[in-house]
């Protein structure tokens, strides 16, 4: 479970009191008006604080949380790539843009927290929809289109926060698979020689 | 003391400060989250995703920002909704009203990009200030269209605003400090960040800087720094002359080792003075027509 469910109602109820403490501030004149500003200031501010300080997210009062984990040259990092496999058997690694509107990174974590834990239907299920979406990306690309957060805007649009490299180059001919891997390397080892790396399969999705 | 400490208050919040100020909040936060929401076209298809995908996403959350699953027609409807709100926001058309939609469906759309693993960076996608913000213009006096009209009503909005996005910096840094403890502002953890990164997406400078202890420790103790302190600039207008140029290096440094780009960064428009841009655009407009005003007339 990502989140308690019982946590949703405290949070809800605090986006709400914002609100009514701003359309307060919206509909009140004379003295009781600045006496509403000053509450409403203070509520974003503790609303805020609280969530910063105790790092608990009540977004949109967020705690901002990036990067906290320190780290050294022995830790551990891994994370997940994925291939389509075309019918010659070879691996084309898929634009992070492929499953818009999620991020790669974002269907990494899913993948890492969610998909193996799911009932053999339901990973079934996601792999063909991720299969499909796959295919179709390739299409475009394949075409020379714009896929994802390019589509619209080309170079100029806002790209997603972390700008994992780009994999523009897509065969003509459908995927017959698509391949989840786990990569793992140490940090100091990848300082020596950058292609220190273990690769582990996952998942192998094919219809 | 209380009688001090609300003078305080009162010139933080409450002095006098200019309609321009607030017209231009309003035009850098519904255009930067225009620009966002027009850079993500494909936010409302989420609600089509099999169910897989939501399993471990509570019910109640999906509630708390309104998700319609099964609905990509509404979504849809209201994604080009956002679309119109944020223009007549840009353009001043109805704005607090706009304003106010606005505020309301990006808290509504925000969460789409990690709804499915709980939305652990949705702060880092350039949507979370202005939605808190453009509520809190939309709960503002309308600014006077004459731009020099001064009141203690343009002051607040602006300032709160400002705040907000301070907290982007001020909590990144209690984050730190509540999982790592002021350790994590070392060199050595400056590399693995660094190379845990570059390991996943290579960088220009990751690794040159990685391999230099002196570079990673000036980056520890200067995001040390930056982070703890920004936050002073909102008050102290002064410390902006500083603050603002280093958040800006502070980013470009982020992007050039880590690959990490910091969506809200046109953000920090908002801490320009504008009155003083203003004045000097009509120092010179008025120079150019004195000096065409001594020119010689052309024969006609």
């Amino acid at each position: 479970m990502i989140g308690a469910s019982w946590l949703t109602l405290p949070k809800v109820l605090s986006f709400l009191f914002f609100l009514v403490l701003g359309v307060r501030v919206a509909t009140s004149i004379g003295v009781g008006r600045r006496r509403a500003i000053n509450i409403l200031i203070l509520y974003v501010i503790a609303t805020n604080s609280l969530a910063g300080v105790t790092q608990w997210d009540d977004w949109p009062f967020t705690n901002n949380m990036l990067a906290v984990g320190s780290g050294n040259d022995r830790s551990r990092v891994h994370w997940q790539a994925f291939y389509g496999v075309d019918a010659a058997g070879r691996e084309w690694r898929l634009d992070p843009y492929t499953w818009s509107p999620i991020f790669d990174s974002v269907l990494q974590t899913w993948v890492y927290m969610s998909f193996v834990d799911l009932p053999t239907q339901q990973q079934r299920e996601a792999g063909l929809f991720l299969f499909a979406k796959a295919n179709a990306a390739r299409v475009s690309l394949n075409q020379g289109k714009r896929i994802g957060f390019d589509r619209r805007l080309g170079p100029l649009s806002c790209p997603y926060w972390w700008r994992l490299p780009r994999w523009p180059r897509a065969p003509a001919e459908p995927y017959r698979a698509l391949r989840f891997y786990r990569i793992e390397f140490t940090v100091g080892e990848i300082a020596r020689d950058p292609t220190h790396y273990a690769r582990h399969l996952i998942a192998e999705i094919a219809p | 003391m209380i009688a001090r400490l609300e003078r305080v208050w009162e010139r933080a919040w409450l002095a006098p400060a200019s309609a321009r100020s607030l017209r231009a909040s309003r035009i850098i936060l519904a255009g930067h989250a225009l620009w966002v929401v027009l850079s993500k076209p494909d936010i409302p298809s989420l609600v089509t995703w099999p169910d897989a995908f939501f399993a471990a996403v509570p019910r109640s959350e999906l509630f708390r920002f309104g998700i319609m699953r099964g609905h990509p027609v509404v979504e849809g409807t209201l994604f080009a909704l956002l679309h119109v709100v944020l223009i007549a926001a840009l353009l001043g058309i109805a704005s607090r009203t706009a304003c106010a939609v606005a505020g309301l469906l990006l808290y509504h759309f925000a969460p789409f990009e990690e709804i499915i693993i709980g939305m652990p960076h949705t702060h880092f996608a350039g949507l979370t200030v202005p939605t808190l913000a453009l509520m809190i213009l939309a709960f503002a006096e309308q600014p006077s269209r004459d731009g020099d009209v001064q009141s203690s009503e343009y002051r607040w909005p602006v300032t709160l605003v400002q705040l907000i996005f301070a907290f982007t910096y001020l909590f990144a840094f209690t984050g730190k400090l509540r999982f790592s403890g002021i350790r994590w502002f070392t060199g050595t953890t400056i590399r693995a960040q660094i190379l845990g990164d570059w390991g996943v997406s290579p960088s220009p400078l990751g690794m040159p800087v990685a391999s230099r202890p002196f570079l990673c420790w000036s980056l520890a103790i200067g995001t040390l720094l930056f982070e703890s302190l920004f936050w002073i600039c909102v008050f102290w207008v002064p410390a902006r002359r500083l603050f603002v140029p280093l958040a800006v290096l502070f980013h470009f440094g982020i992007l050039l080792t880590m690959n990490v780009y910091f969506a809200s960064a046109p953000l920090l428009l908002l801490f320009v003075n504008w009155d003083w841009a203003a004045e000097r655009v009509r120092q010179s407009t008025a120079g150019a027509f004195r000096s065409a005003a001594v020119q010689p007339q052309r024969p006609g």
